[in-house]
């Protein structure tokens, strides 16, 4: 069976981290501009999530221009998601756990070895608790 | 209270939670009490984010506290409540405020809330009561004189619409409705609504409570929140009803906080332990939860306790008798307002001895009185029609089972003029009406429950303008607090051609 790696950030981040993430991974880059449309929540609140994704490397910050960004293993991991399928033998008894053609994962061992295909001899054991994968039934001339 | 006398106290907590945690099985009142447990264990480690204000707490500094210079007020306040303001705004990390019936402590609040928003417009308070009522008041109250303080009213359970605009949901839903008018790009305005739309866990709640200048909730709701980094601490919080709360309820709070406020009466009921609960407590070896309620003798103790001296509610013949049977002639009336009669009881000869000896399905006895609930019906009638459109009356009785008797029996459909509330003493405290009527219920027995101080108070501060009390003079004269009340009132005695204004 061919299928996709994906991820989300893990439940250690609350709704505001998640928030600020997206809309990075979406192009907006200024955390002026990130505080602003998110006026909702205070500017502490704001940046103590912009705090935790750059302290957890899941975000850079440049601090000159007052932008963020993905950081590097973080993109990596995205480039490699979008551009490799891999056959997989699925286990009956995992079918029963997909929703929507999609089993999440969650288990710390099962993460790292997913991080280690993806980029293998890169050591991102950091990652593994600020991440949660997903695999997708589907590969190239899927989409 | 030395360190011995705590830690025992708090053991006898732990042990009556863990006991009680055994014996339930309701999912949310087993969080609750997991909740206090976990505050408990936090106590005894000092892992507060402010261990200063739980030593004040434990060990209240001999020193009055200096109190600040003020300003302008924003709300009309007299002296009592001015010194409780400026004690509160002092330098003390703990302040106390006994706020008697209808002395105004939610004006005292909400001034409080004013003038910290005013010396620091990203101020953060923790605005905390045992009950949501008292919380949606107080939000009420503040929303009123501010309209550009942020404000956050968790978990509303009451529905309350006059603070339903302050609950998580409402704000996100005025959030993404500016979104969609103001964002251009769709793109975004859709990562944000799927993102907050489909949070699955209380980090939203919490984002908009460090977000807010007033977060209102109860005591036990603040358990359900990792408060971790002193980035996170709020800078006071203020708990209402304080001597309704149990201790593990007040200290959930104060783990969070940089300054505590305890507004409450010690004169007032204190919380309300059920059966199985008492049974629990007195199974345990020399514990004194029954019996000993920390938050009073801190009200006793600290030299940082304002007295709110002067009651707006009561009609002045009813605020006397307040006054001299339970504040020593320490309150004084507000309202400067006389009229003839306004406590009135009512004696009867009853037809036969009540309580019955009728149990109910937890082989409990229940206790009602058949000729009281006929008298109640009596007296609404007679009142309905002398009565101005709209006055609110409250029927109240110490015994569960006498409401739900005149629940049952009360002819409501008639009435033109009155809206009646029926209630125990003790689910009405914190609430008020024109004219309340007093079910004393019993004729024969203890008048332990009946007759205690505290319920006695809340049962007759709660009219405006008119207090009627029903009961037998033959048994109540053998109470010395039941006879000094009776010694109050104009006498009418019940016949079946009674009128409310027959001598």
């Amino acid at each position: 069976m061919k299928i996709k790696f994906d991820f989300t950030l893990s439940q250690r981040f609350g709704v505001v981290e998640r928030t600020v993430f997206e809309l990075v991974l979406r192009g907006m880059t200024s955390a002026n501009q990130i505080t602003s449309i998110m006026w909702v929540f205070s500017d502490e609140v704001i940046a103590s999530a912009f705090q935790k994704l750059v302290n957890l490397q899941i975000l850079c910050a440049d601090l000159e221009t007052q932008t963020l960004a993905l950081s590097e293993p973080v993109q990596a991991l995205i480039e490699k998601c979008w551009e490799n399928s891999f056959d997989l033998e699925m286990q009956d008894n995992l079918n029963h756990l997909m929703l929507d053609d999609r089993l999440i994962i969650d288990d710390p061992k099962t993460k790292a070895v997913i991080i280690a295909q993806l980029l293998p001899g890169v050591k991102l054991g950091f990652l593994i608790n600020s991440l949660d994968f997903c695999i997708s039934v589907g590969g190239e001339g899927d989409e | 209270m030395n360190s011995e006398m705590w830690a025992e106290h708090m053991a006898h907590w732990k042990q009556f939670l863990i006991e009680r945690l055994s014996s339930i099985n309701d999912i949310g009142e087993r969080v609750k009490i997991e909740r206090q447990l976990k505050v408990i264990e936090q106590v005894k480690y000092a892992a507060v984010l402010n261990p200063k204000l739980l030593i004040e707490f434990i060990n209240p500094s001999d020193t009055p506290s200096i109190e600040a210079d003020c300003g302008d007020f924003f709300l009309t306040l007299n002296e009592s409540q001015q010194k409780a303001v400026k004690s509160a705004l002092g330098d003390c990390c703990l302040s106390l405020i006994q706020g008697p019936p209808g002395t105004g402590k939610t004006q005292v609040i909400a001034e409080i809330c004013l003038q910290l928003y005013r010396q620091n417009p990203n101020v953060r308070i923790l605005v905390c009561s045992e009950t949501h009522i008292a919380v949606n008041n107080l939000i009420t109250r503040i929303s009123e004189h501010n309209e550009d303080i942020r404000i956050v009213r968790i978990r509303d359970k009451e529905q309350n619409s006059e603070v339903d605009e302050y609950s998580p949901e409402s704000i996100m839903r005025t959030y993404i409705e500016w979104l969609r008018e103001n964002c251009k790009i769709d793109d975004i305005v859709d990562v944000i609504t799927n993102t907050i739309s489909n949070y699955q866990d209380i980090s939203l709640e919490k984002a908009l409570a460090l977000s807010a200048n007033i977060v209102g909730m109860t005591c036990n709701r603040v358990g359900a929140y990792a408060f971790y980094s002193s980035n996170e601490m709020f800078d006071v919080a203020i708990i209402d009803e304080a001597c309704k709360a149990t201790l593990p309820e007040i200290l959930m709070p104060l783990t969070v906080a940089k300054k505590a406020i305890l507004v409450g009466d010690p004169k007032q009921l204190p919380p309300v332990f059920c059966s199985e609960e008492i049974e629990i407590i007195r199974s345990i070896d020399n514990c004194n939860l029954l019996n000993f309620m920390y938050i009073d003798e801190l009200f006793l103790r600290s030299k940082n306790v304002t007295f709110l001296n002067k009651q707006y509610r009561m009609i002045d013949q009813i605020g006397d008798l307040i006054n001299r049977l339970f504040y020593s002639g320490k309150l004084i009336n507000g309202r400067n307002e006389e009229a003839e009669d306004s406590i009135i009881w009512i004696d009867y000869v009853p037809t036969q001895t009540w309580p019955l000896n009728e149990m109910d399905i937890e082989g409990k006895q229940k206790i009602y009185n058949l000729n009281e609930c006929e008298i109640i019906n009596k007296v609404i009638m007679n009142l309905d029609t002398e009565s101005r459109n709209g006055t609110s009356v409250a029927i109240i009785s110490p015994y569960k089972h006498q409401v739900l008797m005149s629940r049952k029996l009360l002819q409501t459909e008639s009435l033109r003029n009155l809206y009646i509330n029926i209630d125990s003493v003790d689910g009405f405290q914190g609430k008020e009406c024109d004219v309340v009527i007093f079910s004393l219920t019993r004729t024969v027995g203890s008048f332990r429950f009946l007759a205690d101080e505290r319920r006695l108070n809340v049962a007759l501060s709660r009219a405006r303008d008119k207090l009627i009390i029903i009961g037998n003079l033959d048994y109540t004269v053998r109470n010395s607090l039941l006879k000094a009340v009776s010694a109050a009132s104009k006498i009418q005695l019940y016949d079946e051609q009674f009128s409310l204004m027959a001598e």
